[in-house]
């Protein structure tokens, strides 16, 4: 699975997870309140926004990686860790486990109508099975700090050690939260300097 | 003319063989050869740039655009079949649903026996080239290959023949009716091909080296781990020429390493360690039970064996399932017809040896279960559905053979740490099940 984004912080933006070297994704979703404001497209709030983006990526991330037999390939780890609710500190880890694991086990499914061309270039309407991971939710405020991140990146180097792929975050969120960036590119590891994770911020948008 | 080929191909460092969505194929006959990369986002891929290779190699019969049709009908066959399958999962029926297609990239090469002459074509990524027999300007006399254009820059978008209709992305670049000489063709996937345009010349030497299947294994782990390549599939055909004035051809010394050979090997191996696993299990088991029942044996005779004790008839109970609360009846029937004779000082020894008897079961039944602590801790990891963690249990202990089985490859290494950072026991349970 390659991993191909623009980062600020380091000009090597290219990096690949294998089932061997599996990485850390972190989808870290916005869930406070102000997320229930109608975003600019006038039909979804912005909750409903960042929830579609979500599981679609899931989805796509799943689909990317079928194997020979129709089995997942588990080139990745999946944390969705969502905040907002009651508590100024209400951080909720939502699903986190391997990308089978995500496959298997959706919250639900739902049908929906899909256009695709089939192979002669015509458009058919075909029944597709769209798997949940993440549900709506918008309420409370956000948490002071990021720390809780830090915890969550800090267990998975604790298990897989520094030599591991970097982690990638996307965070799904309205507006770039306030000393999020400076917090992860401080990360260290065993008080060694670490190379920061990959962050992207308001992917929905 | 005389002709020489050698073959090798490997999966992803750290991944099995089965994934290998790269292939190549020959056929003496034809005197066709031909590589080909899969598209791993897309669906199938393996199938699709298997099929694409021997197809162009067996059916000479077709044209370019009748061929491409043959091999689409035998993807849809074959896919169709995968999906039929009663155990398919419905990411894969939703994705065949979606009429996703398989895309791959493709080299093909031909020899004209008559006319001396040969012929290929390319799309994407994957490369022809072919360095004449003493060579002078090794970049003037280089045959280059691909439908990429200069300056070439590798990526994760080349062009593609789709399984699915006509949508294929780029044209096949062709070279037609070029002469035979002396010299070598080498065919090969992307991360190869950008290895060997950025070696230059010493590419050729490194190549020649190369003399078996674990050779070359061994050069791309090595190159993987140096930053020279691509942590990527690898295939490689070099077919050597020589003596092209002669008449005939003579495929004098093949050497081309068989991907599904690889693969049984591979799967026979894990088959061997899963084997092994089970068996080491099933002794560890016993040893357990043994250790557990010796160790029952010996609590309950030291707790009951006392001088004077009348629990002596307890030691010829033999160890079996309920013996502790035989014990127990036999000492409380023991003790009563002792009671009835007044005996104080043997009510003070049923109290304690009934409590001492009673703790001894306690003390079983905790070996036997988990505590309420231990309990709530796993219950507390994500994993809510028992039923599927049980599966996942399964399905990491097959990851974990098929690691193992894959030993050759290179295994990242854990850094050791000094100080660990604190962790708590919720959150650490849940990248263990990883």
């Amino acid at each position: 699975m390659e991993i191909k984004i623009d980062n600020d912080r380091s000009n090597n933006s290219h990096f690949s997870y294998n089932t061997g070297e599996p990485g850390l994704i972190v989808l870290l979703v916005d869930q406070t309140s102000s997320t229930g404001r109608t975003a600019s497209d006038k039909q979804n709030t912005i909750a409903e926004l960042i929830t579609k983006s979500v599981n679609s990526l899931i989805m796509n991330l799943i689909l990317s990686n079928i194997g020979s037999h129709g089995t997942i390939k588990d080139r990745a780890f999946i944390s969705i860790i969502g905040y907002g609710g009651i508590g100024v500190n209400s951080v909720e880890i939502i699903h986190s486990d391997s990308l089978s694991a995500f496959a298997d086990n959706p919250l639900r499914t739902e049908k929906v109508k899909k256009k695709v061309v089939d192979g002669a270039g015509k458009l058919v309407e075909i029944e597709e099975k769209m798997a949940i991971w993440l549900e709506n939710k918008s309420n409370g405020i956000p948490p002071e700090n990021f720390n809780f991140l830090l915890n969550h990146l800090n267990i998975w180097h604790y298990h897989k050690g520094i030599n591991y792929p970097k982690t990638s975050i996307i965070h799904f969120c309205e507006d770039e939260k306030e000393g999020f960036r400076s917090l992860l590119n401080s990360f260290k590891w065993d008080n060694k300097p670490y190379e920061s994770p990959t962050i992207i911020e308001k992917l929905f948008v | 003319m005389k002709v020489n080929i050698k073959g090798f191909i490997t999966s992803k460092s750290a991944e099995q063989y089965i994934d290998c969505a790269d292939n190549y194929a020959i056929d003496k006959s034809s005197h066709r050869f031909s590589v080909s990369d899969g598209v791993s986002k897309s669906f199938f891929p393996k199938v699709w740039s298997e099929i694409l290779v021997t197809q162009f190699v067996e059916r000479t019969d077709l044209k370019e655009t009748e061929l491409i049709k043959v091999c689409q009908e035998e993807w849809q066959k074959r896919i169709e079949e995968i999906v039929s399958l009663p155990n398919t999962k419905w990411f894969t029926k939703s994705q065949y649903n979606r009429k996703d297609p398989a895309l791959a990239t493709f080299v093909g090469l031909q020899f004209f026996e008559k006319e001396r002459k040969w012929s290929a074509s390319a799309l994407g990524d994957s490369f022809l080239f072919f360095v004449p027999k003493g060579f002078k300007d090794y970049q003037k006399e280089l045959v280059k290959l691909s439908s990429k254009t200069e300056p070439i820059v590798f990526d994760n978008f080349p062009d593609y023949l789709t399984s699915i209709g006509d949508n294929h992305k780029g044209t096949l670049e062709k070279l037609r009716s070029q002469k035979i000489v002396d010299g070598t063709f080498y065919l090969m996937t992307d991360a190869l091909a950008e290895w060997f345009i950025k070696e230059g010349v010493n590419a050729i030497g490194k190549i020649t080296v190369w003399q078996s299947q674990a050779d070359f294994e061994r050069f791309i782990s090595q190159a993987i781990e140096e930053n020279q390549m691509t942590n990527d599939d690898c295939a490689i055909l070099c077919i050597e020429l020589s003596e092209v004035e002669k008449t005939g051809i003579d495929y004098s010394k093949i050497q081309v390493t068989d991907l599904n050979d690889l693969i049984s090997d591979q799967e026979a191996e894990k088959e061997k360690i899963k084997q092994k696993k089970l068996e080491e299990e099933k002794i560890k088991q016993e040893n357990e039970a043994e250790i557990q029942n010796s160790k029952e044996l010996e609590t309950t005779q030291n707790e009951l064996h006392t001088p004077e004790s009348p629990i002596k008839e307890i030691k010829e109970v033999p160890p079996s399932e309920g013996f502790i609360s035989k014990g127990i009846n036999a000492v409380k029937g023991f003790l009563t017809s002792k009671e009835k004779e007044g005996n104080k000082e043997t009510e003070l020894k049923e109290e304690k040896t009934s409590a001492e008897v009673e703790d001894i079961e306690k003390r079983t039944l905790e070996q036997q279960e988990p505590t309420t602590e231990e309990a709530s801790d796993s219950e507390s990891t994500v994993a809510e559905n028992q039923n599927s963690e049980n599966d996942k249990n399964e399905k990491l202990e097959e990851q974990k053979i098929e690691e193992e089985a894959k030993s050759e490859k290179k295994q990242p290494e854990n850094l050791e740490t000094k100080e660990q950072p604190k962790v708590d026991s919720k959150a650490k349970n849940i990248f263990d099940k990883f």
